[in-house]
């Protein structure tokens, strides 16, 4: 079947993809800065924001982008095990392979035994998995300045808490990622359904549909891929229960918007 | 494919409690401009009540008077003895009364309607009680009404009883008196009309018209009355001197 409401559907699937990036001015500016914050000599880099905000795609894009000129290397799932974090890093920026449990006086040797060219640049993702004394770890690893790293933290008030205590002396530069405004947020939307040739559904967003989906959102990038998914999930179910001209298709319903928040969850029906 | 009968339902079921709250407010809402248009009529009714009884009040005075003037036409030219003593034989005798007594029946009217007015829960029975001495004098000669309403008036400052004493006066041509009980019925009951215009009417009938005519004047400001302008029309003109 090629119903333009599955392609619009699957424009709202929740990956993380470099891909899938959507330029806006305000994340723009946010990006650039990270880029030239990581020319400069700074220990550590911490992108913090509340959960899809879009950290993980900020770095992703920040990999994707770097990756042909720079040494970098991007850890999206975190690796828990202390051991196996040394172990991994040493192999892959050093290029060194250990069988056995390396242990951070071990993974020191290593560091300094091999001098690189540049400073390669670590990208961790959700850090705030990573235990309390493996941050030391990489605290002193930053200190050495043989690494850089950037880490990505949840904003939550332990987290944050986290980061306060951990890095506060550390860390050289701070980013933090807001939730989409709503003139962002249709730009967003409109954007990312132009990028896959959807321009028929891109059209049907309106000020007011933008408005609606924001209040339920709070313009939350993750939130906003959930309901419009659901939300062209509901125009194919009633496309594919010939019941399509139940409802208007020029413009999205806001019962249609409402019924899309109750199944994910937005409206505690 | 998702399932949309259920779906539609819950959001059915969501609509249904968001509008919830916004309910209960229109219903406190319509509750407290019930409750304070309840009040609100409760006293336009009581101020209503109370014009009522002054234009009750008043009607009956009228009565009074027109009632009192077919007594005094009627002891002009029926020879009757004194009123008192034939009420004193309506208290004993229990025999229905026939002739002339029949058309004193008819005379007490008033009285029935004063009745009629006590059943509406009218305060009017003090008045109704003053009513019927008045109608019962009404077949006494005009001294001796005279003597008996200042008898009654010393006793009960009712301002039906000066109004009378005022017209009473006036008829008699006393002007000086007529003026005087007018103002003392005004003093007790400023909103009594005819006491504004039996002593505007002494004023002139004593050469004092600019007096009367200040007076009516100030009178038809404040009530816009139009007995008084009337009055005040025929003073001008010199039709009433």
């Amino acid at each position: 079947m090629n119903s333009i409401y599955l392609n619009s559907k699957n424009v709202f699937i929740d990956t993380v993809n470099s891909q899938d990036y959507i330029q806006l001015d305000r994340i723009s500016t946010i990006y650039q800065s990270l880029k030239d914050s990581i020319k400069k000599p700074l220990k550590m880099i911490l992108l913090y924001g509340k959960p899809g905000t879009g950290k993980s795609m900020f770095l992703t894009k920040l990999y994707n982008d770097l990756s042909a000129s720079q040494d970098i290397y991007l850890y999206e799932t975190p690796i828990l095990d202390e051991s196996e974090f040394y172990k991994l890093l040493a192999q892959d920026i050093f290029g060194t392979k250990y069988s056995g449990e390396l242990n951070f006086t071990q993974f020191m040797k290593v560091v300094n035994s091999k001098k690189l060219e540049s400073t390669p640049v670590v990208l961790l993702d959700e850090a705030q998995l990573y235990s309390e004394a493996l941050m030391e770890k990489i605290r002193l690893l930053s200190d050495t300045r043989t690494i850089k790293f950037i880490i990505t933290l949840h904003k939550t008030q332990e987290e944050d808490l986290i980061a306060k205590e951990h890095f506060k002396t550390r860390i050289w530069e701070t980013i933090e990622l807001e939730n989409s405004s709503k003139s962002e947020l249709k730009i967003y939307i409109q954007k990312k359904l132009m990028k896959a040739n959807c321009f028929d559904t891109a059209n049907i967003f309106t000020e007011k549909t933008v408005h609606k989906i924001h209040k339920l959102t709070a313009g939350n990038y993750r939130d906003t891929n959930k309901l419009l998914y659901t939300l062209f999930d509901l125009y194919l179910s009633y496309e594919e229960r010939n019941r399509l001209d139940k409802i208007p298709t020029n413009k999205i319903p806001t019962k249609l918007i409402e019924m899309a928040a109750i199944h994910t969850g937005l409206i505690n029906a | 494919m998702l399932n949309i009968p259920d779906l539609e339902k819950r959001w059915l079921h969501y609509k249904i409690k968001s509008f919830f709250p916004y309910a209960i407010s229109l219903l406190f809402l319509c509750i407290i401009i019930g409750i304070y248009y309840f009040f609100n009529i409760n006293n336009n009714e009581k101020t209503t009540k109370g014009k009522k009884e002054i234009v009750i009040q008043k009607k009956l005075h009228k009565e009074t008077v027109t009632a009192t003037k077919v007594s005094l036409k009627n002891t002009t030219t029926q020879i009757f003895s004194p009123s008192m003593s034939f009420i004193d034989t309506i208290k004993t005798q229990k025999e229905p009364l026939e002739g002339p007594i029949k058309h004193r029946e008819v005379k007490l009217k008033p009285v029935k309607r004063v009745k009629h007015i006590q059943k509406m829960e009218i305060k009017a029975k003090a008045i109704q009680k003053k009513q019927v001495t008045t109608i019962t004098i009404m077949k006494q000669n005009t001294s001796k009404d005279i003597q008996n309403i200042l008898h009654r008036f010393q006793e009960d400052k009712n301002p039906a009883l000066s109004l009378f004493l005022a017209k009473k006066y006036y008829e008699l041509g006393n002007y000086k008196q007529a003026s005087n009980y007018a103002l003392i019925t005004n003093q007790l009951n400023q909103e009594i009309e005819d006491s504004w215009l039996i002593f505007a009417k002494s004023l002139v009938k004593m050469g004092k018209k600019e007096k009367a005519i200040k007076l009516l004047r100030e009178y038809i400001n404040t009530s816009h009355s139009t007995n008084a302008s009337i009055l005040l029309d025929n003073i001008l003109s010199g039709e009433f001197q």
